[in-house]
This record gives structure tokens, C-alpha cells and sequence, in this order.
């Protein structure tokens, strides 16, 4: 690591004046991608924020029609939330499976949506769900706030607060995971609300993204028989030493009617 | 059995240190006025070095000294030896380049350490580090091991061709001869996939100089601190045994890449002295990738030769194996005599014929890694063993038992040289099937194919040769060290008891284990033994651990030096009762008057040879500590038979190993929990040959980009089975214990078995290691497309 | 790692030229773009700081044409160092051809990237080097109309990119960003090593990563 200033503020608005105030600030709220890259010295910030363990970002509150989680939960307790459980079992079974143990107890659901890694879990459920992000400055929805590799909306010294997921009527989330980092070789959410059906890749492509001839057959027919005739294409999907676009592309379809067996099950 | 003597499920004495975080490992040793250092590696996997300029570096805070190649041939530092010379096919020695600390004229692979900076702290050598200016100019990088010998570009001038060696063994014209009355031949080409080590606990090194004595001493990450004294010493800096001090101590795991003597712990031997301060440097996991020794990498074809019933005719291999950028300590001799030798496996297989040639690329240096060319030569045979059945229709298992030597037999001397002193293989065959419950697979089958699950069966008739090694035959073929073993047994006054092996236990639990051997024969209680290892000072010699040799060899030593304190311990107690010495019997840690109830415990003998005023001075010493060396008879002959069952999801290639029978003959058992933990963790580590780990280089670049855990996968427990364990016991014949050494098997034998499961599974012939989700995926969809054909 | 991209830029082909050849343009497409200087005739110098994820890194990179044949094609060789984190090397040939009042680019590239970057960077190399060449040339299309008015019938400007080629199983190791761009004019080449460099930052910085 370089050196840096740390932080710790005892409040939000500290916070993001800090972060402000600070020539290159990074906020670190779990840490599982950050402070491997500090060590690795791939970057050089000059301030750390530690929102971490602000209190007032860190909760989950459900009401039946909604669930919202605080920024800096962290993905066990969502795992482990009898809320969350009941509402949206999808979303306490995707966080059960990021990472291992240690990264469940230490990452969050803002840190991840923020540093939007192309083979995220959460940013599928978030796309699926049809959630919206809470920031300091707005409030932002799903389909607008995924923008590339590692990019989202966010601007500068834009911090998220929390993220409300809708009670979907059923949904169901299945993930190959990359056997070496267990990472999403291909995840795909699927869900169906009030407002439609929705599938959501991740792990495929540069960010997650809504895969939209699989919703279209599956508006009338919410099953995995709906979607069998469904080609995804590999043109522009992600490829590697693990996976090929062919392979993902495929992985897709798999995944995608395997999560629709779940949310139906 | 005693609840802690030979048989015992005794839990691990170190057991408790290491769980609750109390061991002292390389880099917890911190010594007064401690300085750090820090590499500088090349990026280039091949480039000329032209100059580096270290002269910000130098002035950056807190940097005490920047030092690169230059530095050293000042002072005369010799490169990092190679500790095999092995004879090539033509009679002439293999190609031995210089192997340079610190990178002199070329790097040679992405790694390979171009500059040493030394600093206050670590940060500081790392800011120096980035500082130093290196020009490089980049050379082609030979990456490929078969196509090594066509390369465009040397790695060393000294082997234009990039061959190392040309080597082979066994009877080729009687082989060829075999072949021409063969009604069938089997044929694979493979690959062997490479392997990075992973050890938990990364290398480390602290070398520290006493100027008032002279007395240097390294503390390191080492399976044989002996080893690194006398290679170190010697060839390195030159300085004698009695002035350096080496120590290993607690070790996080070894796996054979912390055998070899590497530059960085003599590096910071000498700069130590050069700076005046203990020096430091812990490898960061990163640095662990690029820079351990690897494992593996052969590109091998096999042939069997059968006759129609699945007789054995002949067999003939070879192999092109990647030695890396240099030798590394044991290199030669990982894909020469640790491997072909093996080829007859579990059976009677008349001719073999192996041809090996050892090529240089521009990679990390390649060494031996647990099992260390016997699970490369259980993989040709039980492939193309299987591959023959399949060829003719034969049962897997069947056409292992008509082949295999018969317990009558021994010993067997195979067509490679090697002399099996015992073994009982279709016993452990019945006993693996049974386990298993084969006669049952096909309902098995049946049942998975209805879940739309291809569910398969492997079997892998392993053998090894371990316990390594008679020192004549080690010199014979090129060892430039002995391979025996020092023990001493060290009788405290009040009785209790110091073991000191020259083996070094890093995961393995000698502590326990020899422990128990010397409470058992000695009949002293558990508790009052300790077990030292790991240190130059406490030890009169040692060759360490390797091979599955550390109970067959040190243990051997051990058992011989007890012999010698129950022989003096019979003259003491024969003074001590007035009784004749022939007339004095040993047991349960007591000397009896043979025909009477006097005794004396083993306790008050030594009490009386440390306090001797009833002594027999005239004609013994006092004391009662006895020292052994000893050099084995024979290799030991570790055997048995795996078999494993998988599921593929055909949808998406995975692999779920669903079940695993293990039936190992080791001799004798020590301890069987501790036994059965090494064959579960080298059945992991098989397993993770076969279906996860799979080191990859840019083939045209030269780059690591498996190189961290992102993309490295080793295996984790949710990738494994519950085992099915179980034993036969053939005794040794040749040494005193009647042991033969766990260490390797579990890694020797998976990989065969997996693969040949998964191949049955897909009803194909063969796939490439690691069975990857896509690979297994192709697979799949291939044989979906022949079937609807 | 190979890669091959095609650009459609709604302008003539001398134009087109001539932005390729303009510092202000180029300094204006390069992301994260500090400084960029002519060494010599054929050779590029520049410093870029990029930002990807939790990655920030600052690359020097040179660049130097060959091949000229302008306003047609010509070849790059580019180098991008960025110290701790390794350093990128690539080389491309790029060709200009007129396809209706518009210029159709076309490169195709190998390059790959070394030390920290590709050790622990590989699954992001392809995408990042994707994003990068699409962001170069997004911004260069801009500039190239915003600058001179677009020709009469200008169509929208159709873009169309193709993936790096690769077929086939993943065992073997193709990790390295590309290379992309451009070249030189008659006399005085300039932009095109942006790409080269800009690859392998990003490279550099993705890498890692849970949320």
C-alpha cells in the first residue's frame, strides 16, 4: 500500500464533505475489492472514508410491498435476514453465495453496486427486481444505473445510501460461478412483478444487463419451457481463460431456465 | 495398543499451537534491528538486462542498500546449485547453465529477480523498488514445452536447442519386439498440467550475521534446513557448516517447494552482513506464484501393447517435461527417476521402454510437488491402462487383476529397475471395490441418467517408490547428496525425553507421531516426549522431509537409536540389580531379571546414568542419549487402488466427484488418523489436478495469467466427497518399522482415477487436465451430437 | 490476445487523416489524457492517468508508425508502461478506406500486457480493452464532426464493432489488451499509441474486485 489519510466520520454528512474535501478520496465501505488493490499498490488515493460502520447505513426495513437495505450491509445479514428470507427468498439465496464467508461478512450491498464489477451477484437482482438506488443527491433506477465496465451513474462524491427492492410475485436467481474466484461465470435473475417480467445477466457481459427476448416469452409464460427456444447470441459477451462467449452465451440459457424452475418451485 | 503407543488415534500435539494462532512461523521471527527486503522481478518472461540504474533508490528514506548482480560478483557469490547431475542418453552430462542470484546479463522468465533493495521498513523497500530503472530488451519467449526444441529463441546459450537432456530407461528392442506380436495397442498423447504450489504459508527468509562470533544464521521456510546449510553454504557463499546456523521453524505446508534451495534466503544471508542488520523478507502471494518452484508439465504419449485377452505385452512413453527458466535443486530427477521407473506400475508388464527429454522455456523453474513424477507416471499407466480396457471391452477392474504382480512374486524386479519388496494388490483391489459397492454402479448409473445426470467410474492401481532413498543407488544415478537419516534419543534425568529427527515436519504431525513410536517402544509416558526438528544446532544431521520418507527413513533412524538406549539401558539395569546383562528383558518401559519380579523403570535407569553413584563407570559412559544414522536397504513401496465416481451435469459440464474409495497399503500405521488426514489432503490435492488447478502462461508472451486466486483454483472442501478409507497392511520387509510412508499417495493416485471416472462418464477416450466446466461441456455436446447421429 | 474493431467516422478519409494526425484531437480523445508529445516524426510520447474501478494508475507510453502509407494504412507499435502495475505492448495495423461519404477504420491488433496487469488482471483484459477503443473512437467521431460539419447526406452514423475473435476452450492464455488505433499523416504521426496505452491502464486497474 501507499500511504493515505484515513477517516472514519461519525455521521454521512461527514462524510461526504470529506469525501469532497479530499483531493483523490476513496470510500472504503467493506473493503473486499478496495484494500486488495491498495496492496497490490494499483492505486493511490489520497484519502480512505471509512463509512463502514455508519450506523444509519446499515439496516434492513420491509413493509410488504418493498424491501430497502442500508448501503453498508453486509451481504450475510442479508443472507441471514428472516425479512429479507420472506420477502425476496432470490435475493437472501444471491447473497448467501457471493464470495466465501469472510467476503460475506465483511462486503456490502453498496460497496459492491458502486464498484459494479462485471461478474457481481447483486447487480442482476437489483436489475431484475427493478430496484432503486438512494443517494445522497437522488434516487436512481436500476435500468439507469448500470453503465459499463466498473461505471455506473454515480458521480463524483455521489454516495449511496440505500437500495429498495419491490416485492416481486416470484423470483429466482442461479449463478455458475468462475470454479477459481467464484466470481459469476454467468448469473441470471429472473422476475415477475405486477409490472412485467424481468431477466437480468450478470457476469456476462461488461455489467449487468436485461436480457430482453427472454422477458418478451416469458410475459405470457413465466416457465422454463417458455424460454427453451430463446438463442442468446455470444456476439460481445465476456471471454476468458475460464469461458468462452459461446460457452457464457450458452451458460445464459441454462442458468436463465434454472432460475425460472426456482422461482417457481 | 496404548491409548497413545503405535495404532493410536492420538490427536495432534502441534495441533494447538497452530489453531490458536501460537505457532512461530519464519516471518513471526523478528530480530533486533531487523531491516526488510524486496525484489525487483522482471516483467519480461525473456528480455536482454541492459543497465539499471538504482541511483533514486539509493536516496530514497530509509533504503540501506540496493544490490543487483553486480554486487555479488564483487564479492564472489556463487549461483543457486542444482542438486542432481543426471546422465543424459549419450553418456554426457545433462546441460547445467549457471543459475545467477540476482539476474546477470538476461532474465529468464516473468519473475525472475533483477535487483534486492534493503530498507528501514518494507513500505520503503517497496517505494525504492518501483524507483529503480531497468533496461530491458525483449527476446522471444519460449513457452511451449513440446515445442521448446524447435523455438526460435535460447533460453541459455549453453542449450541452443533448449533441450536440458535426452534420457531413457528400459529394454527398447524388446520392447519394439512386443509391439510387433502385440494383437492390440493402446495409444494416448497428454498432457500433464502444470501446477503452481500454493503452500499456505508464503516463502520467508531472516538472515541475521553476528560479527562477535562469525555465526551466520538463517531462519527459513525450509523442509530441510540441512539441505539449505550444506547447498547454501557451499555453493553460494561459502561459508562452512560450523559458522552457519539454519533454522526451520514452524512451516505452513510444504508440498515440495520448499525442498529447494532458492536465492532469496541466500540473498538475504549475505546482505545481512553487508548492511550490518538482520534482513528480512516474507514473499507476497503474488511473488509465491511467479517464483515457487511448479510442478509437473509433461506432454506425453503412451502406447500398450496387449494380446487379446488383456495381457500386458509391453509399454512404451515419452515424455518431453519442463524443467522452467533454471534447475531448480531436484529438477533432473523429478521426470527421469522419480518417474519412468514407476511404469510398471502394479503389474507385470514384460518390456518398457521410456525416453524423457528435459526442455528449458522461459517459465518459472519447475520442481518436484507432492508425489514429484510418480503421480505424472500413475497417470500414463492407470490412462492407458483403463484406455486398453475400454479398447477391448474388458472390465477396468478385471484387466487390472489379471495383470497385477502376485503377492508370491516378491520381490519383483520390474523392467525399470526397481526391486518391489511387497505388496498384496488385489487385495486392496476386492477391499476398494467393496467400499465402493461396484457390482452396483450400473443401477447407480441408471438412476443419476434419470435425474439427467452421466454418472462414471475410475479405478487407479497406484504404486510409488518413497521413502527415499538408499544412498548408493541415489549416488548412482546422480544425487549429489545421501539420503539417509539422523535420530537421537535423548533420556532426560527425571526421566522424561527429548526426540530429535532430522526429518522436518511442516503439516505433516511427526510430533505426534514419533512421539508415539518412542513412547511405544520405550514405554516413557506421551506426554514426556517432545519432538525437535528444524534446526541446524539441535540436530546432528538431517535430509529432511520429501518423498514420504520421514517415518521409513527418520522413524528407521529413531527405532535404531532406541535400540541402542535399550542395549545400554540393559547394562545399567543389570548393575543396577546385580543380575547378568543377558539375563535383563525389556517391556513396557521396565528392565526385568528375566524369572523374577525385579525391575527397574526406564526412569530410574536414566536416573542412575545421570546421577551415577551406583553406576558401572569402569566399563560404560554416563548419560543415556543415543544418536542413529539410517541409510534405507531398498525405496519403499507405498501401493493400492482409488476409485472415484462422478457426476457431469451435461448442461453445463460441471463435475461433482459424488464418491471416493481410497484402499492404501502404507506397512504399518503409526498413527491412522494422521494417516488418513494425508491421504484426504493428497486426495484433494489430486483431485484439484484433475478438475480445477491448471497454471497457464501466455504461450506467446511468457506471462503467469494464472497468477492469484482469481483465475488459480485450488480446490476447497464443498469441491470434495466424504472418502471412503480404508488399508491393508503388507509390512516393509527391509526396515525395522515395517512402514512405508503416506505422504504422496492420495496425489499419485487421484488424478488417474478422476479422470478415467469423468472419460467413463462421457463415454470418451480422453480429456485434458483440469476438467474444466467448458471442456467438460464440449465433451458433453459432442457426445450428444454422436448420439443423435 | 487479438483483437479487430472497425469504426465508421462520417467524414472523408483526409479529414479523418488529418484529425488522426492533430494533437488537440487526440489529447481530447484519449481518456484521461495528461500530456502528448511528439518525439519525432514517427514517435509519440504521453502520459495518461486512468481511473477504472477501485484501479487508478498513470502510464507513459510511446508509440511509434510505421509502414506509412498515408492517407491509407499504416502499422503502430506502442509500449505503455505503468510501473508497479506492469506494462502493455501491442502493435496494429490500421486502414482507412471511403465507403460512402464515410470513412470506414479498420484495425486489426495484437498486443498483451505484462507484470502485475497480466498476472492478476486477465479476466478484464478483453473487455477493458474493448471499452477503451469504443470510448477513443466514440469521442473521436464527436470531434471529427464537431470540428468540421459532416458531409451533406450524413447518415447516422451506423457504428459497428466486432468482439476480439476467439473462439474455442479456454485453456490456452491469450491475455493482453489490444493496441488499437491510427496513424500518421504525411510528415507528422501522432494520436494513434492512445489506445496502446490506455489498454493497459485499465487493465492495471481492474483487476480485483468483490463489492
Amino acid at each position: 500500500m501507499y500511504n493515505f489519510a484515513y477517516h472514519r466520520p461519525g455521521s454521512l454528512a461527514e462524510a461526504e464533505r470529506k469525501l469532497k474535501a479530499a483531493a483523490d478520496g476513496r470510500l472504503l465501505a467493506g473493503g473486499q475489492t478496495l484494500l486488495p488493490t491498495l496492496k497490490q499498490r494499483l492505486a493511490k488515493p489520497s484519502d480512505l472514508i471509512d463509512i463502514g460502520r455508519l450506523a444509519e447505513l446499515s439496516f434492513i426495513k420491509a413493509d410488504g410491498r418493498s424491501v430497502q437495505i442500508g448501503a453498508t450491509t453486509r451481504h450475510a445479514t442479508v443472507a441471514a435476514s428472516a425479512e429479507v428470507r420472506k420477502a425476496i427468498p432470490a435475493l437472501a439465496k444471491l447473497a448467501g453465495g457471493i464470495g466465501d464467508p469472510q467476503v460475506r461478512n465483511m462486503g456490502t450491498i453498496g460497496g459492491s453496486l458502486a464498484n459494479s464489477d462485471p461478474a457481481a451477484d447483486y447487480p442482476a437482482a437489483v436489475l431484475a427486481l427493478g430496484a432503486t438506488i438512494h443517494t445522497t443527491e437522488r434516487a436512481i433506477a436500476a435500468d439507469d444505473f448500470f453503465k459499463g465496465l466498473f461505471e455506473t451513474a454515480l458521480k463524483p462524491g455521489e454516495i449511496i445510501k440505500s437500495v429498495s427492492f419491490p416485492v416481486p410475485e416470484k423470483a429466482g436467481y442461479m449463478k455458475f460461478a468462475q470454479p477459481a474466484s467464484r466470481f459469476c461465470m454467468v448469473g441470471v435473475f429472473v422476475c415477475k412483478a405486477g409490472s412485467g417480467v424481468r431477466v437480468a445477466v450478470t457476469g456476462a457481459g461488461p455489467c449487468a444487463f436485461r436480457q430482453s427476448a427472454m422477458e418478451k416469452a416469458l410475459a405470457s409464460n413465466f416457465s422454463a419451457a417458455a424460454i427453451e427456444s430463446v438463442k442468446v447470441s455470444p456476439a460481445g459477451l465476456n471471454a476468458d481463460i475460464h469461458c468462452s462467449a459461446e460457452y457464457r452465451a450458452h451458460l445464459v440459457g441454462v442458468m436463465a431456465r434454472r432460475a425460472l424452475t426456482e422461482a417457481n418451485g | 495398543m496404548t491409548e497413545t503407543g503405535i495404532g493410536a488415534r492420538v490427536k495432534r500435539k502441534e495441533d494447538f499451537r497452530f489453531l490458536t494462532g501460537q505457532g512461530t512461523y519464519t516471518d513471526d521471527i523478528n530480530r533486533h534491528g531487523q531491516a526488510h527486503a524486496c525484489f525487483l522481478r522482471s516483467p519480461h518472461a525473456h528480455a536482454k538486462l541492459g543497465a539499471i540504474n538504482a541511483a533514486k533508490a539509493k536516496a530514497m528514506p530509509g533504503v540501506l542498500a540496493v544490490f543487483t548482480h553486480a554486487d555479488l560478483a564483487a564479492d564472489k557469490v556463487g549461483g543457486v546449485p542444482c542438486g542432481f547431475g543426471l546422465t543424459q542418453k549419450n553418456g554426457k552430462p545433462q546441460i547445467e547453465p549457471p543459475h545467477p542470484a540476482l539476474a546477470a546479463g538476461k532474465v529468464r522468465y516473468a519473475g525472475d529477480a533483477v535487483a534486492m533493495v534493503v530498507a528501514e521498513t518494507l513500505a520503503q523497500a517497496r517505494d525504492a523498488a518501483e524507483a529503480i530503472e531497468v533496461g530491458y530488451s525483449e527476446l522471444p519467449a519460449v513457452v511451449d514445452t513440446a515445442g521448446a526444441p524447435r523455438a526460435k529463441s535460447a533460453v541459455h546459450d549453453e542449450a541452443p536447442n533448449n533441450v536440458c537432456f535426452e534420457w531413457e530407461i528400459g529394454d527398447k528392442a524388446k520392447t519394439d519386439e512386443a509391439f510387433a506380436k502385440a494383437a492390440n495397442v493402446s495409444k494416448l498423447e497428454f498432457v500433464n498440467n502444470r501446477l503452481i504450489p500454493n503452500a499456505m504459508e508464503p516463502r520467508a527468509a531472516v538472515g541475521e550475521y553476528d560479527r562477535a562470533t562469525g555465526n551466520y544464521t538463517l531462519y527459513t521456510t525450509s523442509q530441510n534446513p540441512h539441505v539449505i546449510r550444506l547447498l547454501m553454504g557451499a555453493f553460494v557463499l561459502a561459508i562452512p557448516e560450523h559458522r552457519l546456523r539454519v533454522v526451520a521453524p514452524d512451516v505452513g505446508g510444504g508440498f515440495g517447494s520448499k525442498i529447494f534451495h532458492y536465492a532469496e534466503e541466500a540473498l538475504v544471508t549475505w546482505a545481512c552482513r553487508k548492511v550490518g542488520r538482520p534482513v528480512k523478507w516474507t514473499a507476497e502471494r503474488s511473488e509465491s506464484f511467479l517464483t515457487d518452484a511448479h510442478g509437473r508439465d509433461h506432454v506425453t504419449k503412451v502406447e500398450l501393447a496387449t494380446d487379446r485377452e488383456g495381457n500386458f505385452l509391453g509399454l512404451r512413453v515419452h515424455s518431453i517435461a519442463n524443467l522452467g527458466a533454471y534447475l531448480s535443486t531436484f529438477a533432473p530427477m523429478v521426470p527421469t527417476w522419480l518417474y519412468a521407473p514407476l511404469f510398471a506400475g502394479q503389474y507385470r508388464t514384460p518390456a518398457i521402454h521410456a525416453e524423457v527429454i528435459g526442455v528449458f522455456t522461459n517459465t518459472s523453474p519447475v520442481d518436484a510437488y507432492r508425489g514429484a513424477g510418480r503421480p505424472e507416471a500413475t497417470y500414463v499407466v492407470e490412462r492407458i491402462v483403463e484406455t486398453a480396457a475400454r479398447d477391448l471391452k474388458l472390465d477396468p477392474a478385471e484387466i487390472r487383476r489379471k495383470n497385477f504382480i502376485a503377492p508370491a512374486q516378491f520381490p519383483y524386479t520390474t523392467p525399470v529397475v526397481l526391486q518391489y519388496d511387497s505388496g498384496q494388490y488385489a487385495l486392496a483391489m476386492d477391499k476398494a471395490c467393496q467400499l465402493i459397492d461396484y457390482k452396483n454402479f450400473a443401477k447407480r448409473k441408471a438412476e443419476a441418467e434419470k435425474r439427467g445426470r452421466l454418472r462414471g467410474i475410475g479405478f487407479s492401481a497406484y504404486i510409488e517408490a518413497c521413502g527415499v532413498a538408499p544412498s548408493a543407488v541415489a549416488g548412482a544415478i546422480g544425487a549429489r547428496a545421501g539420503l539417509y537419516e539422523a535420530g537421537v534419543i535423548r533420556f532426560h534425568p527425571t526421566g522424561s525425553v527429548t526426540v530429535i529427527t532430522g526429518t522436518h515436519s511442516h503439516g505433516q504431525g511427526h510430533e505426534t507421531t514419533f512421539a508415539q513410536l518412542v513412547s511405544d517402544r520405550l514405554g516413557v509416558p506421551y506426554d514426556s516426549i517432545d519432538v525437535v526438528h528444524g534446526d541446524t544446532d539441535r540436530i546432528p544431521f538431517g535430509m529432511g522431509t520429501y518423498g514420504s520418507r520421514s517415518i521409513a527413513v527418520g522413524g528407521s533412524a529413531l527405532s535404531k537409536a532406541m535400540d541402542k538406549i535399550v542395549d545400554k539401558g540393559k547394562r545399567i539395569a543389570a548393575h543396577l540389580m546385580e543380575a547378568a546383562v543377558q539375563d535383563i528383558e525389556f517391556k513396557n518401559g521396565a528392565f526385568r531379571v528375566a524369572g523374577t519380579d525385579k525391575q527397574k523403570t526406564i526412569q530410574e535407569v536414566a536416573f542412575a546414568a545421570y546421577v551415577p553413584h551406583n553406576y558401572p563407570l569402569n566399563e560404560l559412559e554416563p548419560g543415556l542419549e543415543e544418536t542413529a544414522y539410517y541409510d534405507p536397504a531398498n525405496f519403499t513401496y507405498p501401493a493400492g487402488t482409488h476409485i472415484a465416481e462422478v457426476e457431469v451435469d451435461p448442461q453445463t459440464g460441471q463435475v461433482e466427484v459424488v464418491d471416493w474409495a481410497a484402499v492404501d497399503d502404507f506397512g504399518n500405521v503409526i498413527n491412522p488418523m494422521i494417516v488418513e488426514g494425508q491421504v484426504h489432503g493428497g486426495i484433494a490435492q489430486g483431485i484439484g489436478q484433475a478438475l480445477l488447478e491448471g497454471c497457464v502462461y501466455d504461450d506467446r508472451s511468457g506471462q503467469l495469467v494464472t497468477g492469484s486466486y482469481m483465475d488459480y483454483c485450488m480446490p476447497r472442501a464443498d469441491n470434495l466427497p466424504s472418502y471412503r478409507v480404508d488399508m491393508t497392511h503388507t509390512p516393509c520387509p527391509h526396515n525395522p518399522l515395517g512402514v512405508k510412508g503416506c505422504g504422496e499417495a492420495g496425489a499419485i493416485a487421484a488424478p488417474a482415477a478422476l479422470m478415467n471416472a469423468i472419460t467413463n462418464a462421457l463415454g470418451i477416450k480422453d480429456l485434458a487436465m483440469p476438467a474444466t466446466p467448458e471442456r467438460v461441456w464440449r465433451a458433453a455436446q459432442a457426445r450428444g451430437a454422436r448420439a443423435a447421429e | 490476445m487479438d483483437l479487430t474493431g472497425e469504426y465508421r467516422i462520417p467524414a472523408d478519409k483526409e479529414r479523418v487523416w488529418q484529425a488522426l494526425n492533430d494533437p488537440d484531437v487526440l489529447k481530447a480523445c484519449i481518456p484521461g489524457c495528461q500530456s502528448l508529445e511528439r518525439v519525432s516524426d514517427n514517435e509519440l510520447k504521453a502520459t495518461v492517468g486512468l481511473r477504472i474501478g477501485p484501479v487508478s494508475a498513470s502510464f507513459t507510453g510511446q508509440v511509434t508508425l510505421a509502414d506509412l502509407n498515408p492517407p491509407d494504412s499504416y502499422t503502430l507499435r506502442g509500449e505503455g508502461k505503468g510501473g508497479a502495475a506492469g506494462f502493455g505492448r501491442g502493435e496494429a495495423k490500421v486502414e482507412l478506406s471511403s465507403e460512402n461519404d464515410e470513412t470506414v477504420l479498420r484495425y486489426v491488433a495484437n498486443a498483451h500486457v505484462g507484470g502485475k496487469l497480466a498476472q492478476i488482471g486477465s479476466r478484464l483484459v478483453d473487455g477493458a480493452a474493448r471499452k477503451l477503443a469504443d470510448e477513443f473512437f466514440a469521442k473521436f467521431r464527436d470531434e471529427v464532426t464537431k470540428r468540421a460539419p459532416p458531409p451533406a447526406a450524413a447518415a447516422a452514423p451506423a457504428e459497428e464493432r466486432r468482439p476480439a475473435a476467439q473462439p474455442g476452450p479456454p485453456p490456452s492464455a491469450d491475455a493482453a489488451p489490444p493496441v488499437a488505433p491510427l496513424a500518421p499523416a504525411r510528415g507528422v504521426p501522432t494520436w494513434a499509441w492512445v489506445i496502446g496505452l490506455i489498454l493497459v491502464a485499465l487493465i492495471l486497474l481492474l483487476v480485483f474486485s468483490r463489492g
